[in-house]
């Protein structure tokens, strides 16, 4: 056996006492056992997959990796919104948590959503994921013990904002890292709304792995608005996916922002399925100290009279490095195609570090489909001439780093996101400011 | 809408029409050849080496790049599909038989002068017309070279790269895979391994070469592959143009074409290297074609010097090709300008590398990618910025027309920055050539036809203009009939 | 002239003229008013022949032939011109090269000889000077960074250039400003003939005070509801659209 056969091996002996949810129901159980036979064939990626090719695992890699089985620690935050699930650990706490289930809208966790017959999720559960999936997703279909399950009946619109917290702690034997993974799973059906806010926390200093998987569902003419706020302990792993699929002139945005974690990747994944659907794609890096960001964004136009429109921003700071690659496939009968999509780097410091591969992949004629990337510092122009105004360096640079994560920001619908935003980037500088004007 | 889109069906089948023309330079040039049989070893290494009467180092390299290229694997990473390449199939020597040193233009066989004749390039008029010098590749072995004298007397060498390694062996034995190893990647190797011959050109310290430079491969033995290879030196502060056009009979069978072109500038020169590349591109139905997978680099070895690629390639039926610039001197600069056309079942993945490593340099990219029929054409370019290279700057440009709804389109840039003060901004644009743009004109009186061509020429203008004037003038030409009844 | 009769016609499958007639003889201007959305532009379309512009019903025939089944390059070569409401951008492809291909192009189907670089500059120089346009304009790519002004101004050369019989002017004067408009009446003016036919398409009146015209039409819901001389124009101007729409009202 060779050295990457054994560590797959490790990695299985270390999930064998992992808690699963919903072993009673006989297609999750078999779903489970073939994305372990999956996993087997694959194992973990690395630097060898093309996907791969700029994210080190090593690190992630070296750990021995622990279930906890539930935790008692307590959320402090506030919630904003009076429908809040929490995830410890990836366990449902629902102690803290406040279920929502009213007029054909069902907010719960994936037990209970599991066990709900009239959710017929067993339709649902992974049918979003592409054929192609790397370890860290098959492993999370065949172990994952949490999530929450959003389903939306025809015509329902959710009234506030749906609030997931994900928190995650170190073990306490420190010889051990903590893991967990997380399912979660949105399906709405025709003509509805709802607004999804995911945060992702711990405790800083922390080391863990949360490997976590949202599927969104979105039937015609539902518009979804999916927020996925990473702030995880600088120490931490985060491996996460977003599978979207759409009906017929359904409009979903997602929006990715990446502010904690010591190594992140996520795979954001779309097919439009329906014409006049539409994909709005933001995304924001803020990466300090290591921080390693990689975000994997794919669009696939599959059907005529579908658009989408990606903005990708990444600030780099300290030794920071951010992996971008956006890839738009417009497929072969998928005229009047409209695609945009931009990754904007800034690098602020001299040992960051910014790779972009923005790929068009065209095998339709009557489409317009661009892309831009940059890659770039502070324009000194606008530096000096706010200098000349009285503003000092420091003050100036941050004002304008704010004003590029800003472009990001402004697409944000949610005021509670654009506003924590506003207060984490633009910092202390922007109330001076205010007081100044 | 749905009206809309019968009018672009239409449309679309019109341009089928256009896109529909015959190769016009598949003849077959019947002359005695000396081929060897078909098949790759040890032995067929040591042959090639021993008939071209090699001194010892070169066959030493050969075969040390043979060993290389057995353990290597053919790469697949590309976006093109073709038949595994049986690679003891291919004889990997031809060169026209009885071949004894020539005097004059009057000894070269007379066919093998009509053959260039056909391809629009007269020796015989070129030697009193065009300031052009031209050393012509038949199949694998270099004919003649004419102007050879007034450019000696300006100390630029300029000679079949298997007379170089006789003359100047310490100038081959210095600059041979000094770019591009051999071990680079797997057709490099192989290459390395036959090559059979090519051009070489080393400018002096100083020196602007008086002419442009021209060479034309073609491709005429059945089964031949053809390896050439290029070595390109300019030495402090010199300067060349150097030419490059490609044509090839048309066949049935598919020939592999895996050239190696080597580019060094010292400090302060400047290479400008230009190909018009029309290789049989196999008939619509993607039968026959040349499968061209070709490694180019230059490197900028010296500070401010500059090398600056110019393409267009409407030819073959594969093409894999990546021309490169490693910009190692401080204040270097490297240029890309491109113009790719792919139709009928045509695959092309091409774009450039761009290695930023010096200070301040710079990199243009502009790509012009058109694809029709079933063709495929992708862009695929590098650009890499490492640690210590401050204040590099790029700026890329990629855009794509597509006419017909059965061709793709696919815009791959991979941009890796190390050094914060880069500043690098990458453009693409896909779309279909414009129905307001096409009726703009045909309302001025101008046929469909005439329409295409000159939107397409319009489109692919930042790139002409980069090339020298006879060879933008045969660009154009060559766009224009590879598009002929593209539109109605 | 044009001889346009019972004329329905769509618009990527939504009908947009209900049946028009309009005569239109050599020597005459005549002016299509009418409010937005009321079809002037479609009609200078389908004349044009812009290909989804689809004639359902009814004929358009200029000097005699029923021009449904030629090209949009067959009917310019036949002398109709439009002047674009909004002149396309073509990168690249410069002034110059588009007009010389243009003119041969008509010439060779006239079946004359192709101009000679020396007639052709001399007569472009001459055409803009009377468009007041910089020889530098002449090298820029078609319509490429021009401004809304420059690019109507290029849309007048280009017809002086061409010569065409019958002139279709789609809102030529939307957005010129008074200098601008001038310029572009000069340029109409010096057009004028016995032998030719200009049709404005125009919202406003104020182009009118600059080309005269003989006839003025009213287009609503894709038909002329009243056709007058100038003084129609200005009372257009001083009182709107709404009263033809009463008066109409009133007549069923």
């Amino acid at each position: 056996m060779n050295i990457a056969a054994d560590q797959n091996q490790s990695w299985l002996e270390q999930h064998t006492h992992a808690p699963v949810v919903g072993q009673e129901l006989e297609w999750l159980k078999n779903l489970r056992a073939e994305a372990l036979a999956q996993f087997k064939q694959s194992g973990l990626p690395g630097i060898r997959d093309e996907q791969w090719r700029h994210t080190n695992l090593r690190a992630l890699k070296s750990n021995l990796y622990a279930h906890s089985h539930g935790s008692s620690t307590k959320v402090s935050a506030t919630p904003n919104s009076t429908t809040r699930l929490v995830f410890v650990n990836g366990h449902f706490a629902p102690e803290q948590s406040s279920l929502h289930e009213s007029d054909g809208i069902t907010v719960t966790d994936l037990e209970q959503g599991c066990r709900d017959q009239s959710l017929h999720l067993q339709d649902h559960f992974s049918s979003t994921l592409p054929t192609q999936q790397h370890g860290f997703t098959t492993l999370n279909t065949a172990y994952c013990h949490g999530g929450y399950v959003i389903y939306l009946r025809s015509g329902t619109q959710a009234a506030s904002v749906l609030e997931m917290l994900f928190i995650n702690t170190a073990q306490d034997d420190d010889s051990l890292t903590n893991i967990s993974h997380t399912r979660n799973l949105v399906v709405a059906e025709a003509n509805t709304r709802c607004r999804i806010i995911e945060r992702h926390q711990g405790e800083d200093g922390s080391v863990y792995l949360h490997n976590t998987i949202t599927e969104i569902i979105a039937g015609e003419n539902a518009h979804i608005d999916h927020y996925k706020i990473q702030q995880d302990s600088s120490e931490a792993f985060h491996i996460g996916g977003v599978f979207i699929e759409q009906a017929a002139n359904a409009h979903v945005k997602s929006h990715n922002i990446s502010l904690g974690g010591l190594l992140t990747r996520n795979d954001i994944c779309c097919n439009l399925n329906g014409e006049g659907g539409h994909i709005e794609m933001n995304g924001l890096v803020f990466g300090k100290g290591r921080q390693h960001v990689d975000n994997h964004t794919q669009v696939n136009h599959l059907v005529p009279h579908c658009s989408s429109d990606e903005h990708y921003k990444c600030i780099l700071d300290d030794h920071s490095r951010s992996v971008f690659r956006g890839r738009i496939v417009v497929a072969e009968d998928a005229q009047l195609t409209s695609a945009d999509q931009q990754n904007n780097n800034l690098l602020l410091s001299a040992n960051s570090e910014a790779d972009s591969k923005p790929q068009l992949e065209i095998y339709a004629d009557d489409v317009k489909c661009s892309h831009g990337a940059t890659v770039g510092q502070l324009d000194p122009k606008s530096l000096f001439y706010l200098q000349s105004r009285g503003i000092d360096q420091q003050s100036a640079s941050e004002l304008l780093t704010f004003a590029f994560a800003n472009q990001v920001i402004d697409r944000l619908e949610a005021e509670c996101v654009r506003e924590d935003l506003t207060k984490l980037i633009g910092g202390a500088l922007l109330h001076e400011l205010e007081d100044l004007l | 809408m749905y009206k809309a889109m019968t009018e672009v069906a239409e449309q679309n089948k019109d341009l089928k029409d256009l896109v529909k023309r015959e190769y016009k330079e598949g003849f077959v040039t019947e002359i005695e050849s000396d081929t060897l049989a078909p098949g790759l070893d040890e032995d067929v290494v040591r042959l090639i080496s021993e008939k071209k009467g090699e001194p010892e180092f070169m066959l030493e390299y050969r075969l040390k790049a043979f060993r290389r290229w057995q353990k290597m694997k053919e790469p697949d990473w590309a976006h093109i599909n073709y038949p595994k390449i049986d690679f003891q199939a291919i004889s990997y020597y031809s060169a026209p038989k009885a071949l004894p040193k020539l005097e004059s233009l009057d000894q070269v066989d007379p066919k093998l002068l009509e053959t260039y004749e056909k391809l629009g390039i007269p020796l015989e008029e070129q030697k009193m017309l065009a300031n052009v010098a031209v050393d012509a590749v038949f199949d694998s072995v270099s004919v003649r070279t004419t102007f050879r004298e007034t450019l000696s007397a300006a100390g630029v060498i300029f000679m079949p790269i298997s007379e170089a390694v006789h003359e100047h062996p310490e100038l081959v034995k210095k600059y041979l895979s000094s770019v591009v190893p051999v071990q680079d990647n797997y057709y490099a190797a192989l290459n390395s391994a036959v090559f059979s011959d090519g051009s070489f050109v080393f400018i002096p310290k100083g020196v602007r070469c008086p002419m442009e430079l021209s060479t034309y491969f073609r491709i005429n033995e059945m089964n031949t592959g053809q390896f050439e290879r290029t070595l390109i030196i300019a030495e402090e502060d010199a300067y060349v143009s150097y030419l490059e056009g490609c044509t090839a009979p048309q066949r049935d069978e598919n020939q592999l074409h895996a050239a190696v072109v080597e580019l060094i500038a010292h400090e302060g020169a400047e290479i400008k290297y230009s190909t018009v590349q029309n290789w049989y591109p196999g008939d619509e139905n993607g039968k026959g074609g040349i499968y061209n997978f070709v490694t180019k680099r230059g490197l900028c070895k010296g500070d401010n010097s500059k090398i600056s690629w110019t393409q267009v390639e409407t030819g073959s039926a594969i093409t894999w090709k990546y021309p490169s610039v490693v910009l190692q001197g401080d204040n270097s600069v490297g240029e890309f300008y491109s113009v790719a056309l792919s139709h009928n079942k045509q695959q092309a993945d091409t774009g450039t590398k761009m290695i930023h490593m010096g200070k301040n340099t710079s990199s243009t990219i502009i790509s012009k990618g058109i694809s029709a029929g079933h063709g495929q054409n992708t862009y695929r370019g590098l650009v890499k910025v490492l640690k210590g290279a401050d204040n590099a700057r790029n700026f890329s440009q990629c855009d794509s027309l597509l006419m017909g709804d059965r061709c793709g389109a696919h815009t791959f840039p991979y941009i890796e920055v190390q050094n914060p003060s880069a500043n690098l901004e990458h453009e693409a644009t896909t779309s279909k050539i414009s129905e307001d743009q096409l009726f703009y004109l045909m309302q001025r009186g101008l046929s469909a036809e005439a329409a295409v061509s000159m939107i397409v020429n319009g489109f692919c203008k930042e790139v002409f203009r980069e090339l020298p004037m006879e060879f933008a003038v045969e660009a154009q030409k060559l766009l224009d009939i590879s598009l002929e009844g593209a539109v109605g | 002239m044009l001889s346009i009769k019972n004329l329905h016609a769509s618009v990527f499958d939504t009908p947009i003229l209900n049946g028009i007639d309009l005569q239109v003889n050599a020597g005459e201007v005549h002016a299509i008013m009418g409010p937005n959305g009321s079809g002037k532009s479609t009609l200078a379309n389908v004349i044009a022949g812009r290909p989804g512009y689809e004639i359902t019903a009814g004929s358009v025939e200029y000097l005699g032939q029923d021009i449904a089944g030629l090209e949009a390059d067959e009917r310019a070569c036949e002398g109709i011109f439009l002047a674009f409401q909004y002149p396309v951008e073509i990168p690249g492809v410069s002034n110059m090269a588009m007009l010389k291909a243009a003119i041969n192009s008509i010439r060779k189907y006239r079946g004359e000889a192709e101009i000679t670089a020396a007639d052709f500059l001399k007569l472009i120089r001459n055409k803009a000077e009377l468009v007041e346009m910089k020889q530098e304009f002449l090298k820029r790519s078609v319509n490429e960074g021009f401004s809304g002004g420059e690019k109507k101004r290029n849309e007048i050369l280009q017809m002086a250039m061409l010569e065409p019989k019958l002139a279709l002017l789609d809102e030529t004067d939307s957005g010129l400003d008074i200098d601008a408009l001038k310029i572009v009446a000069q340029g109409v003016n010096a057009l004028r003939g016995e032998d030719r036919a200009i049709v404005l398409v125009t919202h406003y009146q104020r182009l009118l005070d600059y080309i005269v015209p003989d006839f003025v039409h009213v287009l609503s819901a894709g038909k002329i509801v009243k056709s007058g001389d100038k003084s129609l124009a200005l009372k257009l101007e001083q009182e709107g659209y709404s009263w033809i729409e009463d008066e109409l009202q009133q007549a069923s």
